[in-house]
């Protein structure tokens, strides 16, 4: 190379990235996952307006809101738990991000559960209308996204047993609490918007 | 001046076309301009060359910032005002439903200005023809003018038209430019187009095509309008009708002609004739022998209208959903010789 | 994260260098496997509107029967579309200039990289596949084989694409692999904004990135907010087509039209924006200025991108949505041509005074202004609700959107590629061949697509596959004809041009006077990029080095 430009390493030395490649990563793919629930959700209420009146189809409307009320509450504890263990991580403590993946993780798989009850219990199928099939999109888009973080949640805990984090390498545990905050985040809307409006 | 321009939308149109194209003529010509001169006048002619290096200039820049503004806000506030007076072409899907949801007064108006209409004709997108039923003209009675293809639609000069508009499979849409904007034919739901052609004297023909792609022969699907002088349209629609309206001559019906259209037309989608191309599975019973069954669509014997013979057959293939409400067979818009041929050959299914 | 592997490299045989390039995580050569790959389907796809152009050279043709036509349409505009413009501009170009031009030796995810690029030939190879074996059923009248394709065009607007009215195993394809596509390229912008945000050598601050990485910046923003949502269109299509859902009902027909455009309106800023970064490297280099108002280029190029989430809704204005809301998507399409219009004027300003080096990527670059004026100016006039609903789904339109791809990211491409070819492969493309595919080019371009605005004011539909004669469209057809082939020689020129490659000597070091990061470095560079870091002190740093003068410092 015949350019002489001012330089700044040693030849070969790697490359130092200026922020957490990582966190940053996860971040994006959130907004993207943002965007895409914004995309499902503005069907629902468009075919809303445009239903005049008519949504939900008179005999359509979920019959309690007990069961989603319940697993609400299931996946806010999955939530404490995981922030729990992420912040016992970020003091030090291996044995907090341990316990603490594995509830949430348990309570994830809980929340599934009790989802694919719920879908039998509704009384009412994706096939038989816009709104059927508007309903079953939001929870099985987001139950998706439940199953991808549970099964995420179960890679850290077995790396974290294997005592691969501490506190300074704890980057997958950070990305992996912000999705499931982000999947908490997006049940309560989905709750919100399927139940309760 | 490329724009056709028969009715007053199209002339209004034109004219906003005329404006903005003159900007586009000159804003083409300045960039082309500046173009090529900057690469004769610029052009490296000696290898060392150093040109001063420029880094910007916030006033220029700010003047060719601000100019296409002004010259963006001048073409919208022409087209707003040009929307503004024209008659239909902008009408919405379906006006009424419209404002009721959003109680929008321009769609009120413009409910109100499409119902003063002299000549209504409903028209149905097909894949791939249009069908025209009129409703009535100065109480000269209903006809539908569908026979399948090549049909054209018939209106009166200096009357106002109203086109409503529906489609019973695909999006189309209803474009014949010399008349005005074109508006999709949707599923579902309806759209008006609202037009009124100027009397010449003579006749006038029109055409056009349907503008969404829709399938297959999408590019068969031609509108053509013909326009005959008051009098002369009189004179057709009390023929029309008189012909349309007609009550069937069973006599002339030809069940090979009726064979054909069942086994290659719209019915063999749906039903179901063994050892022909009928093979469709939507219908609940097989024809094969249906001239044998007890009613038709299973209606119990009580019914007046359920019984096998040619009137009753007549007036199902017609309309359906008069003899049986809430069937799942659809109004094929037959003509009537086709559904004279229909019969006969329906009834020879022993 | 913060290292990268050291690549291993595998030389010397045929079978090493596959297995290298099927296994490697290296941008430059992800990059390079995007272009060639996505330069092949746009030779498949142009061979396709070949076949449209033949059939359309003269009335009543037969040489395509209708659903024939009907498929081969459909696929040309999903192919270049989908499978040419996004994949060589985002994955291609981007991939392999992006960590040159901000100084680090790869992308932040290159293992991901590798995932996006495999993703993307995956699901090429499942929409391309489906046109071949449908071209070879309709020639050789197999008609199972016809099944492969979808005919619903590059829309695919419900209920057309519904089960019920295009029942074929093509139309689940397409709908596979535009999710597959969709996917490749969310997981890209990912990676870029992520690359661009932490890994740019030290001193590069935001103003002094390069043009083409800022303009990368804005589309990788662009895919990440725009495609996700038509993933979840693409999903709720298939569920209907194969669960029997009803999202897409007739009588909520547009809400695809909403879903699809609120992406594919943004997607044709996307397949522009880059190929407008590439202008802005290419025109001050060899006009020896700097850009003019770079600060202003930048903005403009973030209004672009921000404005192009708030126009989707001008393709549907005869469709039947509500006045007020086509008013606003008026205004704003309108607006749209003021950040641009500051784009073609500062780029005018770069040349003006400057020192004009007319090899084939300035040539290019002509070729890029003055036919997207064009384009842009006839966007203008179809957002003009009342023109529009003379226009829409005329030729005219096929006539704008040809001069803002063809003429706006097709001369940007190839632009790029006679700049960049020292760099990717160490040679220089010829310059008498290079001028000669231009001349043809620009020829055969304006021959094809000028006369289509005629014809959509003569009110020749798009996307008929026969026209009756007496309609005054026969000569504007055949001239878009023989233009057609121009192109098509044009191309052939190129790709001879490339082919001599091979027997041409090293090419000198920066054979341009490029002044960005990525001609601080070998050519072809190594798989690391740089021996060392470089530390950047302003916009030019090659500039700088090569003077002695100090630029100005942003
Ligand atoms: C690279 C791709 C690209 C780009 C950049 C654009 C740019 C623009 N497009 Fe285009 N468009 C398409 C690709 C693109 N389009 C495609 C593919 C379709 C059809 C899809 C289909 O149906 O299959 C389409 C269709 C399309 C329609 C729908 C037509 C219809 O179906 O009825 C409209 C309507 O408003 C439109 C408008 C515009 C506008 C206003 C711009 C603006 O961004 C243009 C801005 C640029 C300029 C204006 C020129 C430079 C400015 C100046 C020199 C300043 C001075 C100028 C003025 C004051 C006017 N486009
Ligand atoms: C970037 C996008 C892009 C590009 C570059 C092109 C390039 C071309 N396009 Fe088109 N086009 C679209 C995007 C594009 N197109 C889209 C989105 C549609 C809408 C589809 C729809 O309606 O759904 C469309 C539709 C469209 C139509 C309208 C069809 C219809 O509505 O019925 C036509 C008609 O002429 C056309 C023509 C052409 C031609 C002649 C070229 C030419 O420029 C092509 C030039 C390239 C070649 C000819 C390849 C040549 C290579 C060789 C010859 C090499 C020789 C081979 C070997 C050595 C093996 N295109
Ligand atoms: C979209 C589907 C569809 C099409 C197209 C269709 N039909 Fe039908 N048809 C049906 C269905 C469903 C029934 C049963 C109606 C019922 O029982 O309510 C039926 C019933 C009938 C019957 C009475 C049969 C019986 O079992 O008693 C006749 C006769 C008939 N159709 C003729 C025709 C003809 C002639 C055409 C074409 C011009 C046609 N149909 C087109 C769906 C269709
Ligand atoms: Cu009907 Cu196109
Ligand atoms: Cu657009």
């Amino acid at each position: 190379m015949n350019v002489r430009l001012r330089t700044s390493s040693r030849e070969g030395m790697p490359f130092r990235a200026r922020a957490n490649t990582g966190l940053l990563g996860a971040a994006a793919l959130i907004v993207a996952e943002s965007m895409f629930f914004l995309g499902v959700l503005s069907a629902w209420y468009y075919l809303q307006v445009i239903s005049l009146g008519n949504w939900p189809p008179a005999a359509l409307r979920p019959r309690t809101f007990t069961l989603p009320l319940i697993n609400t509450a299931i996946i806010l504890v999955s939530t404490l738990a995981l922030f729990w263990g992420e912040r016992g991580i970020a003091a030090g403590n291996k044995r907090r991000l341990t316990i603490g993946v594995a509830v949430a993780a348990a309570t994830g798989l809980l929340f599934m559960a009790m989802q694919t009850v719920e879908f039998s219990g509704l009384g009412f199928r994706a096939t038989g209308s816009a709104y059927g099939s508007m309903f079953f999109a939001l929870l099985v888009f987001h139950l998706l996204r439940v199953f991808v973080g549970v099964a995420w949640m179960a890679v850290v805990l077995i790396r974290s047993l294997m005592g691969q984090f501490d506190q300074k390498r704890r980057t997958v545990v950070q990305a992996c609490a912000m999705y499931w905050y982000f999947i908490t985040v997006i049940w309560l809307i989905v709750f919100a918007v399927l139940y309760l409006l | 001046m490329l724009f056709p321009t028969i009715t007053q939308d199209a002339q209004l149109i034109g004219e906003l076309y005329n404006f903005v194209f003159v900007f586009a003529v000159l804003i083409f010509l300045l960039v082309e301009g500046l173009l090529i001169w900057t690469a004769y006048k610029y052009r490296r002619r000696a290898a060392g060359e150093a040109p001063v290096q420029v880094h910007g200039n916030n006033l220029a820049e700010l003047t060719w910032t601000v100019l296409p503004g002004v010259l963006i806000a001048m073409i919208f506030g022409l087209t707003v005002d040009t929307m503004s007076k024209l008659t239909a072409a902008g009408s919405i899907n379906n006006p009424i439903a419209h404002v009721h949801a959003i109680g929008d007064r321009e769609a009120q108006a413009r409910v109100e200005r499409a119902q003063k209409v002299d000549l209504v004709v409903e028209v149905t997108g097909k894949q791939w023809f249009w069908a025209y039923d009129y409703t009535d003209y100065d109480g000269l009675g209903a006809f539908g003018l569908s026979s399948g293809v090549g049909d054209e639609l018939v209106i009166p000069a200096g009357k106002n038209i109203r086109l409503d508009m529906t489609s019973d499979n695909v999006i189309h849409a209803w474009w014949v430019p010399s008349l005005g904007g074109m508006r999709y034919v949707n599923p579902g739901d309806r759209s008006y187009i609202w037009f009124n052609v100027p009397d010449t004297g003579k006749e006038q023909v029109f055409l056009g095509q349907c503008n969404v792609f829709c399938g297959k022969d999408h590019a068969l699907m031609v509108a053509k309008v013909r326009v005959l002088p008051e009098v002369q349209f009189r004179a057709w629609y009390s023929a029309t009708a008189t012909a349309r309206n007609q009550p069937p001559d069973f006599t002339k019906g030809d069940a090979a002609r009726g064979k054909e259209i069942f086994t290659t037309g719209v019915c063999a989608s749906c039903h179901t004739v063994a050892g022909t191309k009928a093979q469709g599975k939507v219908a609940p019973r097989e024809m094969t022998t249906f001239a044998s069954l007890p009613t038709i669509a299973q209606l119990p014997a009580s019914d007046p209208k359920a019984t096998i013979n040619t009137q009753n057959l007549y007036a199902w293939l017609k309309n359906p959903a008069a003899v049986k409400p809430g069937t799942a067979m659809p109004n094929n818009k037959l003509s009537n010789r086709d559904a004279v041929d229909l019969v006969t050959y329906l009834l020879t299914l022993k | 994260m913060a290292s990268i592997p050291v690549p291993v490299t595998r030389r010397g045989s045929a079978l090493g260098g596959l297995i290298d390039i099927l296994t490697t995580v290296d941008h430059k050569k992800i990059g390079l496997v995007y272009i060639v790959s996505s330069f092949i389907f746009f030779i498949l796809s142009g061979l396709l509107a070949l076949g449209i152009r033949t059939q359309l050279a003269v009335p009543n043709n037969t040489f395509l029967p209708p659903e024939a036509y009907n498929m081969v349409f459909t696929m040309h505009g999903t192919g270049m579309i989908f499978l040419f413009v996004i994949p060589i501009l985002t994955g291609g170009f981007g991939n392999y200039l992006v960590p040159l031009q901000i100084g680090a030796r790869d992308m932040a995810f290159p293992r991901m990289n590798a995932f996006s690029l495999w993703m993307f030939i995956f699901a090429a190879i499942l929409i391309m596949t489906g046109v071949t074996l449908a071209v070879v059923g309709y020639t050789a009248q197999i008609p199972s084989l016809t099944q492969f394709s979808s005919s619903a065009a590059w829309t695919a607007y419900v209920p057309l694409s519904s089960k019920q009215f295009s029942p074929q195993i093509g139309m689940d394809l397409w709908v596979l692999g535009v999710i597959a596509l969709g996917i490749s390229s969310t997981l890209g912008a990912v990676n870029f904004l992520v690359t661009i945000y932490a890994m740019r050598a030290p001193g590069m601050t935001a103003w002094r990135m390069p043009m083409f990485t800022w303009s990368m910046t804005v589309t990788a923003a662009m895919i990440l907010v725009a495609t996700p949502v038509l993933t979840a269109a693409m999903i709720m299509l298939i569920a209907d087509r194969q669960f029997g859902t009803q999202f897409f009902s007739t009588s909520n027909a547009r809400l695809w039209q909403h879903m699809f455009w609120f992406y594919s309106h943004p997607a044709v800023y996307i397949m522009v924006v880059p190929a407008m970064g590439m202008l802005s490297e290419i025109l001050p280099v060899f006009s020896r200025k700097p850009i003019f108002g770079p600060k202003v280029i930048i903005l403009s190029t973030v209004a672009i991108g921000v404005l192009g989430f708030t126009t989707w809704a001008h393709h549907m204005f005869v469709s039947g949505i509500s006045p007020e809301v086509e008013r606003f998507f008026m205004f704003t399409t309108m607006v749209i041509a003021v950040p641009t219009g500051v784009k073609i004027f500062n780029w005018i300003a770069t040349m003006w005074g400057g020192s004009l080096n007319f090899k084939t990527p300035l040539l290019m670059g002509f070729g890029f202004l003055s036919t997207f004026v064009v384009g842009g100016i006839t966007g203008v006039v179809q957002g003009a609700i009342p023109l529009d609903a003379e226009v829409h789904n005329s030729y005219w339109v096929v006539a704008h959107f040809h001069y803002v791809l063809f003429g706006g990211s097709v001369f940007g491409i190839f632009g790029g590629l006679y700049y960049w070819m020292p760099k990717f492969t160490g040679k220089m493309l010829d310059e008498k061949l290079g001028k000669l595919h231009f001349w043809t080019m620009f020829v055969g371009f304006n021959l094809t697509f000028f006369p289509m605005h005629i014809l959509g004011l003569m009110g020749m539909p798009r996307r008929i596959a026969v026209y009756p004669d007496g309609r005054g469209w026969e000569v504007s057809n055949l001239v878009a004809t023989i233009g057609a082939f121009m192109i098509a020689l044009s191309v052939l020129i190129f790709i001879i041009n490339y082919l001599g490659l091979a027997r041409r000597p090293k090419a000198p070091e920066n054979p341009f006077e490029g002044n960005t990061l990525e001609w601080a470095t070998d050519s072809p560079p190594a798989e690391y990029n740089f021996k060392k870091i470089p530390v950047v002190t302003s916009a030019r740093p090659l500039w700088e080095a090569r003077t002695g003068q100090k630029d100005i410092e942003h």
